[in-house]
């Protein structure tokens, strides 16, 4: 059985893949984004022809380029002596394979074994660009890989994602098949064809093909511009999704799909991924969830810090005095910075500005509410005595501060503009920023009853 | 997860059988004497062509009743002559290389037969026929001469300057039992020539190569010496900035060494002598072979007529007549300056000039034939190598683009349109997902929307466009990024070696730390090539401009 819309791809890679080493090029490539048949073309292919000896390695499995080669080194020897028990061959440590030419030399003994039985070997490389320390040169070695093996012949074909990846190599003239991705009714009918037989039988219910198809028609026009053409999400959005839709499944509706729908429709509304359990709420939209900011496991004074850090890189250094002060004598308003700017666009959709850690200090110092702590405290000292005055209102940089921050900085809330691992952070010279973005500090003050948008309200939308 | 499994088992088992001395097994396994195998391929062939006849009738032919056995050897031939695997005397070499073949085959002949040491350097594009000359020219003397030379074949990409030394022990090695095999020679020394140490073996291999003449004087026969070609592929590599000591030791050889020594070395980079240190470069014969390209449009019809035309085979009849007919079509067709196979190769020729293209569209069009007449058709329409262009372009910008599904193409275009709005030509998630639902707004706000006048209905027929949410714009926004549409700013791309990669890996990389929202990123598409892909159709087109 062919796969569907790959007739051309089928027939096409028949034909770059043979049994008979003589007949075809000695490397191939399938090019196409995920989730557009390639692997599934290729074996079909592969599988139709008996004569065919090929094995299958997935780079994405394996790490390094040495990983790679021992891992050829250990299918070829598997997959020959699984074809072939009746020839022996001593069995070669693929861990002993270093380099390149240490997999040249394995093949050539190994091959030269099985000469008599086997002649071409096929190795797919299943996935090659996204082995994670791919570098250039690599695939340059397995497309000359076959020059070098004497005993017999070896054919590499490469299934490859990325397209900028094999234009790197257009002047090897190798030959590709691209796997172009599927449109919207191509999708429908394949997955009519793979989920049909398995949904209509979900739970040992018998559920009728239309409304099957009825519904993955439903999910694929909810969801195609969320999925794209990208087959494997949008099976994973029907599996989620079928055992909620057929609850809904009575004597009633099984008729008429439009009540269905109707009572199914927050089903096709939001995503409800796993993962994401503000939005599976069902309050709608899930930017405004609510109590997230607890979560954190932040103590009091990071958030402070933190918000204060976020003070530092998105608001002008001008407005400090402005923004912070609680004494009246300095200049307020315009006086002080000038005239604003209408400000393009909001700073906090941008990269953090980078400050140095004493105006961290200071601003943390001008909002950290140290009047709070003393309500509770009986043995503090009361408002209006003579005592306080004695006492400093703010809270002093203390070993509890530096701690706070340094833990932010390894947690990465914080971060230095230095690129190297090891900085010394209390240089004066390095630079900090905050590495949170808006909607986070929004949960984080709003947890600590802070109201940050007022300092952004001629901003922020 | 049984799969693992197996191989851990399988490793297990290895590990026991590994308790024996490594030397001593590999040693045993090569005593297979057939590594020339690939200069003698001919009579592999034959042997092997009355079992292929049988192997591909049911492979190309399952539909079709009658099997004409004449045309599917004829098939093959042709099959094997697009991909140059015939033997030798049927293989044709394009006649714009004449002269360049004549000159390897000189360089080779000198060597093998006259004795005479020699090194040369071929330049050319890849996909220019450098191997397949030299390769040839070796099948062909491997014929007669089988005996009196070795070739050790070497790529720059697959070896370093010390498994090349290795791997120049070992084959020597193996070449050497191959020569000798059928005297009874008592194992000495020479044998283990790939053991020890890397100057060790060096000198061993030296010493072997003068050592070789006296082996053979033995016989008392008239081809005393043992030529040893050198077959160097990407021999730039070795010409690195640090000592060439590897190209030094064996250009060294050329002069000195008793045994002729011959080295041909291929690469793609036209300054290689500049390549070279001065010491090697002196010793190093300053005979650089230039690969010819077809001239014009003429040398480039008649290279793809030599290309497509197998030489007539003086074997079964109706094979000769299928040939025969086919050859005069294809020489009708390429004569014909209308005929879809002229525009092809004329189209060819002024974008890739490539035979290498033209062959990988060839090889599906024959591939699919299962008579005669299916061939003949399919040369004349040359449906399939128009299909095999088609296919090629259907992963490039504009068809992935048109590929999108409207969510994806509605953030692209804002992702642009804030690109070209910025100042530094860089946006971030957070900039492209205010851009996107003020477009959508706008966009609603135009629909005229009946669900206000009586909002106690239900929803359901809601023709607003949806405002996606900015958690499950975020997955598009990757769909985006993994089809190099956006690309990380300062991100390295594909590293060029595995040392690269290994020093990379070792720092931390500062954009890492930055959150999701606000990585910036560059666009590989401007907001003005979008106007030109997206279908005026389309609702999102009037956004393609500012």
């Amino acid at each position: 059985m062919g796969v569907l819309f790959r007739e051309y791809q089928e027939k096409t890679l028949k034909s770059f893949v043979c049994e008979d080493y003589t007949l075809t090029p000695p490397n191939a490539i399938l090019l196409g984004p995920s989730g557009t048949g390639k692997t599934t073309t290729l074996n079909s292919v592969l599988s139709s022809s008996a004569d065919i000896v090929y094995a299958t390695i997935r780079p994405n499995e394996l790490v390094t380029w040495k990983s790679l080669i021992q891992a050829t080194s250990r299918v070829i020897q598997r997959i020959l002596k699984l074809n072939f028990p009746q020839t022996s061959c001593p069995a070669l440590d693929p861990l002993q394979v270093e380099d390149y030419f240490g997999l040249v030399k394995d093949l050539n003994i190994v091959m030269s074994h099985y000469s008599s039985v086997c002649d071409t070997i096929h190795i797919i490389f299943d996935g090659f660009d996204l082995l994670q320390d791919i570098d250039a040169s690599l695939l340059l070695v397995f497309l000359k890989l076959h020059e070098q093996i004497n005993n017999g012949h070896l054919k590499c074909l490469f299934v490859i994602r990325d397209s900028a990846f094999v234009h790197r190599y257009s002047n090897f003239g190798i030959p590709t098949i691209i796997f172009p991705r599927y449109n919207q009714s191509q999708l429908f009918e394949i997955l009519c064809n793979l989920k049909t037989a398995e949904l209509s039988n979900y739970d040992n219910r018998e559920i009728s093909r239309d409304i099957v198809e009825n519904f993955i028609q439903l999910i694929l026009q909810s969801f195609h511009s969320y999925t794209g053409s990208n087959l494997s999400a949008i099976i994973d959005i029907i599996d989620l999704k079928w055992p909620q839709y057929i609850t809904f499944l009575n004597n009633d509706s099984v008729n008429d799909s439009a009540t269905l729908y109707r009572r199914a429709k927050h089903l096709f509304t939001y995503v409800d991924e796993p993962l994401n359990n503000s939005t599976s709420s069902g309050s709608g939209s899930g930017s405004s969830s609510s109590g997230d900011g607890v979560e954190h496991e932040l103590s009091r004074m990071a958030r402070y810090i933190l918000i204060a850090a976020y003070f530092c890189s998105y608001t002008n250094p001008r407005y400090d005095p402005s923004l912070f002060s609680r004494k009246s004598g300095i200049k307020a308003g315009r006086v002080s910075y000038g005239r604003r700017k209408q400000l393009e666009e909001n700073p906090t959709h941008r990269q953090a500005a980078t400050f140095a850690l004493q105006r961290l200090l200071a601003i943390f110092q001008a909002i950290y509410p140290l009047g709070d702590d003393a309500d509770d405290n009986p043995t503090a000292t009361r408002n209006g005595t003579l005592e306080q005055l004695f006492q400093e209102p703010y809270i002093r940089p203390n070993i509890e501060v530096f701690q706070t921050i340094a833990e932010l900085y390894s947690l990465k809330w914080l971060a230095t503009s230095s690129m190297s691992a090891n900085v010394d952070l209390l240089s004066a010279k390095v630079r900090w920023k905050v590495n949170v973005a808006w909607e986070i500090i929004l949960e984080i003050a709003r947890s600590i009853d802070f109201d940050i948008q007022q300092y952004f309200s001629d901003i922020a939308t | 997860m049984s799969e693992t499994q197996n191989e851990q088992i399988l490793d297990q088992q290895n590990g026991v059988v590994f308790g024996t001395s490594s030397a001593a097994r590999i040693n045993d396994n090569l005593q297979t004497p057939n590594s020339n195998k690939r200069d003698l391929e001919e009579d592999h062939l034959r042997n092997e062509k009355n079992k292929l006849t049988k192997l591909d009738a049911p492979n190309y032919n399952s539909s079709v009743t009658k099997i004409d056995p004449d045309f599917i050897d004829f098939k093959t031939r042709l099959l094997r002559h697009i991909n140059q695997t015939l033997p030798y005397e049927e293989t044709k070499v394009f006649s714009y290389l004449t002269e360049t073949r004549q000159e390897v085959s000189r360089i080779l002949k000198q060597s093998i037969i006259q004795k005479e040491s020699h090194s040369a350097i071929m330049v050319g594009p890849r996909n220019s026929y450098k191997s397949f000359l030299i390769n040839n020219e070796l099948r062909y003397l491997s014929k007669e001469h089988s005996d009196q030379f070795i070739v050790v074949r070497l790529n720059g990409l697959i070896h370093s300057e010390q498994t090349a030394i290795k791997s120049i022990a070992l084959q020597l090695e193996l070449e050497l039992k191959r020569l000798n095999q059928d005297e009874l020679t008592p194992t000495d020394d020479s044998v283990d020539v790939s053991t020890g140490s890397l100057t060790e073996v060096f000198e061993k291999v030296l010493k072997l190569l003068d050592a070789t003449k006296t082996h053979a004087n033995k016989d008392g026969s008239v081809s005393a010496k043992v030529s040893v070609i050198f077959v160097f592929d990407e021999i730039d590599t070795f010409a690195g900035p640090v000592r060439q000591t590897l190209l030094y030791n064996l250009f060294d050889m050329v002069e000195h060494s008793v045994v002729p020594v011959c080295i041909i070395g291929t690469t793609t980079k036209l300054s290689i002598s500049e390549f070279l240190e001065k010491r090697v470069r002196s010793r190093f014969s300053q005979r650089v072979i230039y690969v010819p390209e077809p001239n014009d449009l003429d040398d480039f019809v008649i290279a793809t007529g030599e290309s497509l035309s197998p030489m007539v085979p003086r074997t079964s009849d109706g094979e000769i007549v299928y040939a025969k007919k086919w050859n005069s079509i294809v020489e009708t067709l390429l004569k014909d300056e209308s005929s879809p196979l002229f525009l092809e190769v004329h189209k060819n020729y002024e974008t890739f000039k490539s035979q290498t293209v033209l062959k990988n569209s060839f090889i599906p069009l024959v591939g699919e034939c299962s008579n005669f007449e299916e061939l003949q058709d399919a040369i004349t329409t040359c449906k399939q190598i128009t299909d095999y262009g088609i296919n090629q372009y259907q992963n490039d910008i504009t068809a992935m683009v048109q590929t999108l599904s409207d969510l994806e193409l509605v953030i692209l275009i804002a992702a642009a349109r804030t690109i070209l709005k910025s100042r530094d030509e860089s946006t971030n998630f957070n900039i492209t997902y205010v851009e996107y639902s003020s477009i959508i707004k706008s966009l609603n706000a135009r629909i005229p929307s009946t669900n206000n006048l009586n909002s106690t209905t239900d929803k359901i027929l809601d023709n607003l466009v949806k405002l996606w949410s900015k958690e499950d714009v975020k997955n598009v926004w990757e769909t985006l990024q993994e089809f190099k549409f956006l690309t990380e700013k300062g991100a390295m791309g594909l590293r060029e070696s595995s040392l690269a990669v290994f020093y990379a890996s070792n720092y931390l990389i500062q954009t890492s730390t930055i959150p999701f929202d606000l990585r910036t990123y560059n666009m590989q598409v401007t907001l003005h090539d979008l106007r030109g892909i997206v279908s005026k159709s389309s609702m999102f087109y009037p956004w393609t401009q500012l």
